[in-house]
């Protein structure tokens, strides 16, 4: 496993940039890009706070128990959630694992700062002034932003901004990459966490041109400088963007899995061709699949839907499957190595009392829920039933959350110290943290299921119909609240850790205080 | 003389085979429940 392995230090010298060696993996790591990582995840956590807090009003306001928020502030925090926490604290951690992918895994320095740095502006000024629409209550038309709905011309704007300052961060990931190899720094395959996310930015690169040919004629349309915006070629144009940007996030998942299996077990995967072979899988199905967006929309034909949404969404589940077999076989065949007997006896081996084995488990335990979900999702007859109720955000939560954002937590219990220097604040309390958002979020999708099975509507503000609600639509509700509240507070530790770990956390170099390992 | 292969990962692979059958029924269960629904609909 290439991360795990010191790399010779053959770096160019035509570069006077300050750079040091990590004591845990032997890497030389450039000033620059350190500090461009760690910039992108402290706004990727901040981002993943203003979600995290988004969300908690929309979720603790749809229990019928409390039900506190009007239709303004519910429409406005529900954008807010879907925009902070499905694309602003994703792409964050990604360009951070970009960067980090990029140069500090191939002893490389970045290619350009200063495109590292105008990047970061851009993102950084296209996530302010997106949130700021919000706030303001200018943009209350939910993430996707299907017309009819308009914005203020500066939500597009913003997300328009944000998504050059994406591109920025791409080019200078692939510039850097082909520096590194042209000055010598690295020689051979890629290591397979670079690899990935170079998998994870082409789909990015796809899902941003998708993207702006959605949105720039819906902020020409907002300013009304044309009368018409076919709904359907936005959705379609927007779900090109939406529905690939999902598979960034997965891929850059499948990626922190490997990364925190390395650092957590010194494992890799038993067979590289196949782990880089599901990779590529992502790169072919996961345009198409975006098909399972128009299962209900009659200016469709069935055959497209079928082909589009449900046999591509079959298919997708065949990568993620083959990273699921390689993380775990990885990890069984290092305890193997180690000693570990019989079928299960390498699961004995591992910690569980440790936040990155709690991290990793719970990870790939929520997102397998949600391939199972998701494939009912885009099965066109079970479609036409589950289609806008809870069981959607039910599916969402399972992949996005539970398996995305619960790997990333995982990762950056790793990579912060790593490259801060300072032991993880509170190391017990990280798998508290782990193991309780997992709880919350296991909560909330069998609220969700359950509701969606109910056919209760999701994206709206009030389910108290004329005449009473159908039974068990407010005990699911008010059940999914309960789980809110638990993942919402492990979020809040989360926070708490990594700025506690950047703030308070002990300055060392030795490395089994930075890296501690996950077995015994 | 190499060392002849084994099978490094077969607690892994029982693991991703309960898994994909539980899939499968699962995702058969999705119709009966959809058809309960018409039924009674």
């Amino acid at each position: 496993m290439a991360i795990a392995e010191p790399l010779p230090l053959a770096v160019s010298t035509d570069h006077r940039e300050l750079s040091r060696i990590c004591t845990v993996t032997g890497l030389r790591i450039f000033a620059g890009a350190q500090a461009l990582t760690l910039a992108n995840a402290v706004a990727a956590v901040l981002a993943l706070a203003a979600g995290g807090l988004f969300g908690t009003l929309v979720g603790l306001s749809r229990a019928p128990a409390l039900a506190f928020l009007g239709p303004g502030t519910f429409y406005a925090a529900l954008t807010g959630h879907g925009v902070a926490a499905l694309v602003l604290w994703p792409v964050f951690f990604e360009v951070a694992a970009m960067v980090f992918a990029s140069s500090i895994l191939l002893n490389a320095r970045v290619w350009s700062m200063k495109l590292g740095w105008l990047s970061f502006a851009l993102m950084i000024g296209g996530a302010v002034v997106l949130l700021l629409t919000i706030l303001l209550g200018d943009a209350s038309v939910m993430f996707t932003a299907y017309p009819p709905l308009v914005a203020t011309q500066w939500f597009y704007i913003g997300y328009l901004v944000f998504a050059v300052g994406v591109l920025g961060a791409i080019v200078n990931f692939a510039l850097t990459i082909v520096a590194a190899r042209a000055e010598g720094a690295h020689e051979g395959s890629l290591p397979l966490i670079t690899y990935g996310v170079g998998c994870a930015a082409i789909l990015a690169l796809l899902s941003i041109l998708s993207g702006l040919v959605a949105l720039i004629p819906a902020w020409v349309y907002a300013n009304g400088w044309t009368d018409t915006l076919d709904p359907i070629v936005y959705r379609g144009w927007f779900w090109g963007l939406g529905h690939t940007l999902q598979y960034v996030n997965v891929v850059a998942m499948v990626v922190a899995w490997y990364g925190i299996a390395a650092l957590a077990y010194g494992a890799g995967p038993v067979n590289q061709k196949f782990t880089r072979f599901a990779f590529v899988l992502y790169l072919i199905i996961a345009v198409p699949v975006l098909g399972h967006h128009f299962l209900v929309d009659p200016s469709i034909g069935t055959t497209t839907k079928f082909v589009g949404g449900t046999a591509m969404g079959f298919a997708l589940g065949i990568p993620s499957l083959m990273h699921g077999l390689a993380v775990m076989g990885g990890v069984e065949a290092e305890m193997r190595a180690r000693g570990a007997m019989g079928l299960f006896g390498w699961l004995k081996r591992l910690r569980f009392g440790h936040f990155a084995t709690a991290s990793l488990t719970c990870s790939l335990l929520i997102f397998a829920i949600g391939g199972w979900s998701g494939t009912v999702e885009t099965t066109l007859p079970l479609n036409l039933v589950n289609h806008n109720t809870m069981g959607v955000p039910a599916h969402i939560h399972s992949v996005v959350v539970g398996g995305t954002t619960l790997a990333f937590m995982g990762f950056a219990y790793y990579l912060v110290p790593l490259l801060s220097r300072r032991r993880l604040w509170g190391g017990r309390l990280a798998t508290v943290q782990a193991y309780l958002y997992g709880a919350g979020l296991l909560v909330m999708i069998v609220a969700q299921t359950w509701a969606g099975a109910l056919g209760v509507p999701r994206r709206t503000q009030s389910i108290d119909y004329p005449g009473g609600t159908p039974g068990g639509w407010d005990a699911s509700m008010n059940l999914n609240g309960v789980g809110v509240a638990l993942a919402s507070t492990a979020g809040v530790i989360f926070i708490v850790i990594m700025v506690a770990t950047l703030v308070l956390g002990k300055r060392t170099e030795d490395p089994a205080e930075l890296v501690e390992p996950a077995y015994s | 003389m190499d060392k002849p292969s084994r099978f490094e990962t077969p607690g892994s692979l029982t693991i991703m085979l309960i898994y994909v059958a539980m899939f499968g029924v699962l995702w058969l269960l999705s119709f009966v429940y959809l058809g309960v629904r018409w039924a009674i609909g």
